[in-house]
């Protein structure tokens, strides 16, 4: 049986899945879906939780750290801008595009991505904590990345849910062993410190960093922290429940007296990563940003966060009391912070792939920030964004396509337009709702010989 | 103190990792590459690891864990290859790095002669 693939795009607020399942499973999934369409979503959705409830859980934390998380919010605003810019180059030029187009994009916007995977070492001694930058490739300890905070937060998280409680430094240690995970923070600092330490640290630390500009940064003023403290001191003599609350609130107050407050330009989304000057960036600031972004599925779920007070920041510290194991389910309260689209790519064992692109109920019923006479649902407005988000991944070389276009005698294959479409028909490319969809916000198509892309409004041929 | 960096197939790594884990524990000092692009959220790729040569006694623990995991492995792809002609058999590719920064490559008969 072929693996099970996943990935989040939090910038779209999207889960991406693509498994295998047997062939009986196929062919039951798809005569429910025929003979009892009412409730038919909400059976596919127990079926793939039950399936696969870790991987979901750890995708879903993915999702919410961007909802919660400042940084990641800004970062999201920024990518959700270049996918609009992207859409809107299409639309440019005076004159019919030779293909195969060759997407670009600014190297000053590349630092715009949800985070960077470049290393910083970190160095612990007897003169203090330093920080450098690491070549890209080197090997060297202590090297960590800001993805690494990122996973390692969705790690213990999925870890958490899945035995059913706060669980222990040692057992964690074990619990990484079982299959290929996001380790090196959790290394470090447990040879710091302790396991026990490491783990209750990495979600405190990583929602501390990440609600500054520079997380690696922040990472290192903490390390130095720590280090001053002595091992434990921070973590041991708060050992009550809220001991994660306190430790939050005490970085933050030290990261803002060594680094400020963010200015304004920080969280503005119309100009790179590159302008930001390291600071905290403000709970107004965020709240600011989330008002301006109402179109980003996270600022929907920051909203609803602002409405339930302190449910989110609860469920981000201690998961496994809102959501169930095994995929069993979860506090109805958390129904709306579902992912807000999950895309199923399924292949049966006979070889039959389908993809299912399932919005959130939540997200079918909110209405998108659109003036006009016919409310647009957030559902279709993230299906869209979605769709060029994978274009704009996917033609800049960033993923690989979910799944490869068999229909190479199609005047649009090769031309570079659509790599990384997400609905390809099985069988008949006439099918497909690629050509229609550049038409409508582009309006362009490719010529018969599949050579150029020309204008289908007038002004080519005029 | 050295190092010993060793790269290889992601699941050959891992499993080398429970074995340092399981027979040696964490004062191996291990540490796990993965590769991973600019704003990927993906299940990780292990491509190498780290573990400490800190001192005769440790360096011994790991080379005994080194030879008997190659020695395991060994009949393991001997066996799989008579069955699938033509599948690749695993390698495991080690570096000892010193204090001084300095790298070369090494064999577990060099690390057990530490």
């Amino acid at each position: 049986m072929a693996p099970t693939i996943s990935y989040a795009d939090p910038a779209v607020g999207a889960v991406l899945v693509s498994f295998e399942i047997p062939d009986v499973d196929r062919e039951r999934i798809v005569r429910d879906a025929t003979a009892r369409r009412d409730g038919y979503r909400d059976r596919l959705r127990k079926y793939a939780w039950r399936r696969m409830p870790s991987l979901l859980t750890h995708e879903w934390a993915h999702v919410l750290q961007v909802a919660r998380y400042p940084l990641l919010h800004v970062r999201a605003a920024r990518q959700v801008r270049l996918v609009g810019d992207r859409v809107l180059s299409t639309r440019r030029g005076d004159g019919p595009v030779e293909l195969p187009v060759h997407w670009s994009i600014e190297e000053r916007w590349r630092w715009g991505t949800l985070f960077e995977a470049s290393f910083v070492k970190i160095t612990v001694d007897e003169d203090g904590v330093s920080t450098r930058a690491v070549e890209p490739g080197a090997l060297v300890r202590g090297g960590l990345r800001e993805l690494d905070l990122v996973e390692e937060d969705a790690t213990i998280f999925e870890y958490r849910v899945e035995i059913g409680s706060r669980g222990t430094g040692a057992g964690y240690r074990r619990w990484l062993l079982e299959r290929a995970h996001y380790r090196a923070l959790f290394y470090f600092l447990a040879d710091l410190t302790s396991d026990d330490d490491a783990i209750n640290l990495i979600p405190v630390i990583t929602r501390a960093a990440f609600a500054t500009t520079q997380p690696m940064a922040s990472l290192a003023a903490i390390v130095a922290d720590l280090v001053h403290a002595g091992p434990g001191v921070l973590t041991s003599a708060f050992p009550d429940e809220d001991w994660d609350v306190w430790a939050e609130g005490f970085f933050l107050r030290r990261l803002r007296e060594r680094f400020g407050d963010a200015d304004e330009a920080a969280t503005d989304f119309h100009v790179p990563a590159l302008s930001d000057h390291q600071g905290v960036i403000s709970p107004d600031r965020f709240r600011a940003m989330v008002e301006r972004t109402p179109y980003l599925a996270a600022s929907q779920l920051a909203m609803w966060s602002a409405q339930d007070g302190d449910l989110l920041p609860s469920v981000m510290r201690t998961p496994w009391r809102y959501i169930w194991r095994r995929g069993e389910g979860w506090d109805e309260r958390l129904d709306r912070y579902q992912p807000p689209v999950i895309t199923y790519r399924v292949r049966s064992a006979s070889g039959v792939e389908s993809t299912l692109i399932d919005a959130s109920d939540a997200m079918r019923e909110a209405v998108a920030p659109f003036d006009g006479d016919e409310a647009v649902k957030m559902s279709v407005l993230l299906a869209e964004i979605l769709r060029a988000k994978q274009l704009l991944d996917v033609g800049l070389g960033l993923r690989a396509p979910l799944a490869v276009c068999p229909h190479t005698a199609c005047r649009f294959h090769g031309s570079g337009l659509c790599d990384g479409w997400l609905s390809i028909p099985a069988e008949d490319p006439d099918e497909c709702d690629f050509p229609n969809w550049l038409a409508v916000t582009s309006g362009r198509t490719v010529t018969a010989d599949g050579r150029l892309l020309i204008d289908i409004t007038g002004s080519d041929n005029g | 103190m050295a190092d010993l960096i060793i790269r290889g197939e992601s699941d050959v790594l891992e499993e080398l990792l429970r074995a340092i884990e399981s027979e040696v524990g964490p004062q191996a000092r291990p540490e796990t590459f993965t590769s991973a692009k600019d704003g990927e959220l993906r299940e990780p790729v292990t491509i190498a690891l780290i573990v400490a040569l800190g001192g005769p006694a440790l360096t011994h623990a790991i080379a005994g864990v080194l030879k008997r995991f190659m020695q395991h492995r060994e009949i393991m792809d001997k066996q799989a290859n008579e069955r699938l002609a033509g599948e690749r058999a695993y390698q495991l590719e080690l570096t000892r790095r010193g204090s001084d920064g300095h790298e070369r490559p090494v064999t577990v008969a060099e690390l057990e002669g530490t």
